[in-house]
Parts: C-alpha cells; structure tokens; sequence
C-alpha cells in the first residue's frame, strides 16, 4: 500500500511517500523569510507557489507513478491557518483527482509515530520540542496524553526572539548553539517549571536584559531551558513509569539537547532513542506514514475542515 | 533499603525513617542542579510542617540536610496505582480537595499535585513532594495549582478524571474563596496556548 503525505503546518511545505514501512520520498521546501520571524500570509504564499513543483521531485524520487498511490493524508492542525488550508486544498483536490480517500492527520502525533517507526520504541515517552510546540507526551488508555507543555511560546520560537533581537542570524538555534559552546560562565537565569508544565517568557526577558558576553548569554540560555525540558519529560516518565524517551522536533538537532536526554535516561534505567534528523524537522513521511496506520486501523476523515488548535489527545489511537 | 525512585529523588527506609535524596541530576549544570536541589529540599521541609499545621496530613520531618529530608514514612497505597480500582474513591477525592482547601486557606500552593505524590492511609490521603511548592496569595496561582491537578488526572485517569475532579471540586469549596479560584480556572482552562 501506498500513501503519499502532505505537511504544512508551518513553514515548511513537504511532500512524503511512504509504501508500506518504507519511506520512498521526502521532500520539502521551507520558507525563509528576510527578515526574522514568522509571517503567516506569507508563508502561505509560499507554500501555493511551490505545491506543484515539491509534489513532482517526489513522484520522481519514489520512482512510482502517481496513480499506484492509494492513499492521501495531510496535516490537518494544530498550526497556521493559512498554511493549514493551502496543504488540505492541495490534498483535496489531489484526491479528487486520483479518486482515493483522504485523511487527516494529527502533527504531533505524527511526529511521534514516525519516531516509533526509526527507533524500536515500543511505549516511550516523546519530548516534542519545535518551533511553536513543545509537549511532553505519551500513550495514555488509547489516546496520546499531554504530560507537560509550554504555557507561552515554543522553545525554538523563544531560542528565534532571542536571536533575532540579538541580531543573530535565522533560524537562530544553531547559532546559539554555536555560540554557547564558547560560553564558559553561566549566569542565572529564571528557572520555570510549573508542575510538569513550562514557561519561557521571563526567561527570555531576562536573558535579553543581562549584561554578559555572548557566548555566555547563549551558554546559560540553553543550559536552563533544556534542563526544564528533560526535568519535565523525566517526570513525565516517572509519572506513567515508561522507560523509554524520543526527542523530537527540530530542536532535537541540538546535540547538548541530545546528549542530555542521554544522561538522564542513563541515571534512571531508560532507553533514548534518537531519530534521522530529517524526520525530527517537520516532514511529510511522517504524515505518510501515519495516515497509512490510521487508514489500515479503518480511521475514516468525514470533515476534512482545517483544525488549528488540534489537540494531541484528541485522537483516539486505534492503531498499534 | 531502597523503596522508590521518583522524578527527582531515591527514597531510602531505614527503621520506618524515610530518608528522601534529591540526587545529583549530570544532565544539568552544576550551578543549576545545586541551586535546584537545595532551593527545594529547603521548601520542601518547610512546606510539609506548614501544611501539617494547617491541618493537612504530612509525613512528619525529623531532620534535614542539604539535599535530603529525614521523614516519616507513610505505609500506605500510592494513589496514582490505587485510585482507578478504589471503591471508596469518593470519600478519596472529597479528602483530596479537602486537603487542598486547607493548603490554599492557609496560602500554600504545592505546585505539583498529582496522584504520584498522594498517598491514602486508612482513611486518610496524605500529600508529599511539596518541592515545587511556595507560598501566595495569588488566586491565579491557586488555580494553576488546581489547572495541574485536573490535567495530571485526565493524563493518567483519563475515564474517570472528569468524576474525579468534579467531586474534588465539590469539596474544596469549603475553601471561603474557592468561588474566586473555580472562576479563575474556568478561565484558565479556555485560554487558548496554540499559536
Ligand atoms: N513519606 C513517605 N512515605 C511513604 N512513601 C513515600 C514518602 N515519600 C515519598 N514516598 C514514595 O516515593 C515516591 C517519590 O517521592 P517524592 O517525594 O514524590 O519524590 P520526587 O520528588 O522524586 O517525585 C512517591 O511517589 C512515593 O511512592
Ligand atoms: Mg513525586
């Protein structure tokens, strides 16, 4: 079976093939704006304009034809809504076109599936850590449970203001992950978790304000927003006493973030899993992927209306 | 011996003491791991005898250090594994938002409750883990402290969460200013975080 998936949550547009458990394509273009920052519209824009031309790199990549696909899924939230809508007009009409059904997928549930299918995870946990998302979640009496989240902004997003304000180049993650290697003071910044919850706002005041070098800025930023990431997930897994972690999410490129969930799962028994960088960004096999479980379990879409505050736990997992 | 390992500690029973060490995290920074450990050891003792004297039952603290507390250990059932199959989980949840009226009275905000750190002996549900705790006065941080509570039961008791924090809710209101706080939930729970 053959289900070609369609990303475009954010600012990425991609287009993924997947047959059966193997990926066949996974292509993508992202937008870069000049200027930091996410603009939606534009964004949007984007994405119309370069639909058709990502769809035929990956046709060509998977080295099927379009009319063996037997399935379309598409992101159907949380996210942009106008780059939300573009992925599922594009969908549509695709599967107007090819006469096969379409189905909805959840973006962070996605992310997760696509990690069990690169790892051999079989219940883990997953820190989710992107651009506007960050969760802590786990499979919980059939559904993916929200176990801790941010409570103001991504922390890719918070990493993207600081940099920008900074003057730093965008994206700004790498750079400060870059930078931060240098640092060799730490200052102190506020230390937010709230439960198993976060907050990155004042942090993100706070370290804009302090007087230090650079280095040192960027050293202590990452050193206390990953610690109040792997502080909660590890709570997360004490709590449903799962022994297994994933990072994903395109902070997950972060190797101090990495080695970090290494550490912590070392001191308390558990497995760390870490996937392809190229399926931890967003992507369209993951989509793929994805629907093709759903589709396999008879999930059905009927309303294939855009959902923007698409809430983790609001799919039922029927699959395994 | 050994007896638990939580998100932060190792729990050590030795003669029905209970010694809880916070334990050195290597992921982190030392600066921040040290900070952490003792800012909490110190709230946290501090926190479980105010809220003992506000009527709220606590393990008993004998003795600390830096980084562990020498308590009392509660043998009871940990309502995380117990509560689902609890008959008697009426009566449970009525002491739970009991117990957290008389926190919140006496402006203690415990900053974690989950089931993990409930424990019910007899008839009695004892809260620990006060590390993450303070105090205020807010009732915006008197409502997150019951936002957490609801979100932790509808992760973990996800088919019964709603039955539960209902009959909690019911009996937190003998909290004089509960009314202030379940509006103020209420608003919480719609804000919208996406976007
Ligand atoms: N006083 C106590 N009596 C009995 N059991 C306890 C006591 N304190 C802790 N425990 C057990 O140890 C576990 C972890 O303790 P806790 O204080 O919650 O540490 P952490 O901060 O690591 O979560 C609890 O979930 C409970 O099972
Ligand atoms: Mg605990």
């Amino acid at each position: 079976m053959i289900c070609l998936g369609i990303e475009s949550t954010a600012h990425t547009f991609g287009i993924g093939i997947v047959q059966n458990k193997t990926v066949i394509a996974n292509e993508k273009k992202s937008y870069q704006p000049e200027k930091g920052g996410l603009h939606p519209r534009k964004t949007a824009e984007h994405h119309a304009e370069v639909c058709g031309e990502v769809l035929e790199k990956a046709i060509n990549k998977s080295g099927i034809r379009i009319e063996e696909i037997d399935l379309i899924a598409f992101s159907q939230g949380p996210g942009l809504p106008p780059c939300l809508k573009i992925g599922a007009v594009f969908a549509r009409t695709l599967a107007k076109k090819l006469g096969k059904p379409l189905i909805g997928v959840n973006h962070c549930v996605a992310h997760l599936e696509i990690g069990k299918l690169f790892t051999n995870a079989k219940d883990p946990v997953l820190l989710y850590a992107s651009g506007a998302n960050t969760q802590v979640i786990a499979l919980e009496s059939g559904k993916y449970r929200v176990f801790g989240e941010t409570i103001d902004v991504g922390v890719g997003n918070m990493l993207d203001t600081f940099g920008r304000n900074k003057g730093l180049s965008f994206p700004a993650g790498p750079e400060i992950e870059r930078l931060a290697k240098k640092g060799e003071k730490y200052v102190e910044l506020p230390y937010t978790v709230k439960g198993m919850d976060l907050a990155f706002g004042g942090i993100l005041t706070q370290a804009e304000r302090v007087k230090e070098k650079m280095e040192n800025v960027c050293h202590s930023l990452q050193e206390t927003v990953f610690a109040m990431l792997i502080e909660v997930s590890e709570r997360a897994m004490s709590h449903t006493q799962k022994k297994e972690l994933i990072l994903g999410g395109g902070v997950a490129a972060n190797k101090r973030l990495n080695d970090m969930c290494k550490i912590m799962c070392e001191e308390r028994g558990a497995k760390f899993y870490t996937v392809p960088k190229q399926y931890c960004v967003d992507n369209a096999a993951m989509i793929a992927w994805t629907g093709l479980k759903m589709h396999k379990s008879g999930v059905k879409t009927p309303d294939t209306r855009i959902i923007r505050n698409y809430r983790t736990d609001m799919v039922k997992i029927t699959w395994k | 011996m050994e007896i638990g390992r939580g998100a932060e500690a190792i729990l050590i029973l030795n003669n029905n003491l209970l010694i809880k060490n916070r334990v050195e995290k290597c992921y982190r920074l030392k600066e921040i791991d040290e900070k952490l450990r003792k800012e909490r050891t110190k709230k946290e003792a501090k926190l479980l005898s105010d809220a003992k004297r506000a009527g709220v039952k606590t393990p008993t603290v004998f003795n600390t250090t830096k980084t562990s507390i020498e308590m009392e250990f509660v043998e009871g059932k940990l309502l995380r594994d117990h509560i689902n199959k609890a008959r008697n989980w009426e009566m449970i949840c009525k002491k739970i938002g009991e117990n957290i009226a008389k926190l919140h009275e006496n402006n203690i905000i415990h900053g974690d409750l989950t089931t993990s750190n409930m424990i019910l002996k007899n008839e009695d549900v004892y809260f620990i883990d006060f590390g993450l705790g303070y105090e205020s006065k807010r009732i915006e941080d008197k409502a997150i402290d019951l936002r957490v509570l609801e979100k932790t039961l509808k992760a973990k008791h996800c088919k019964r969460s709603d039955e539960f924090f209902k009959k909690i809710i019911k009996s937190y209101t003998t909290y004089e200013k509960s009314n202030e706080v379940i509006n103020r939930l209420e608003k919480i729970q719609v804000r919208g975080r996406y976007l």
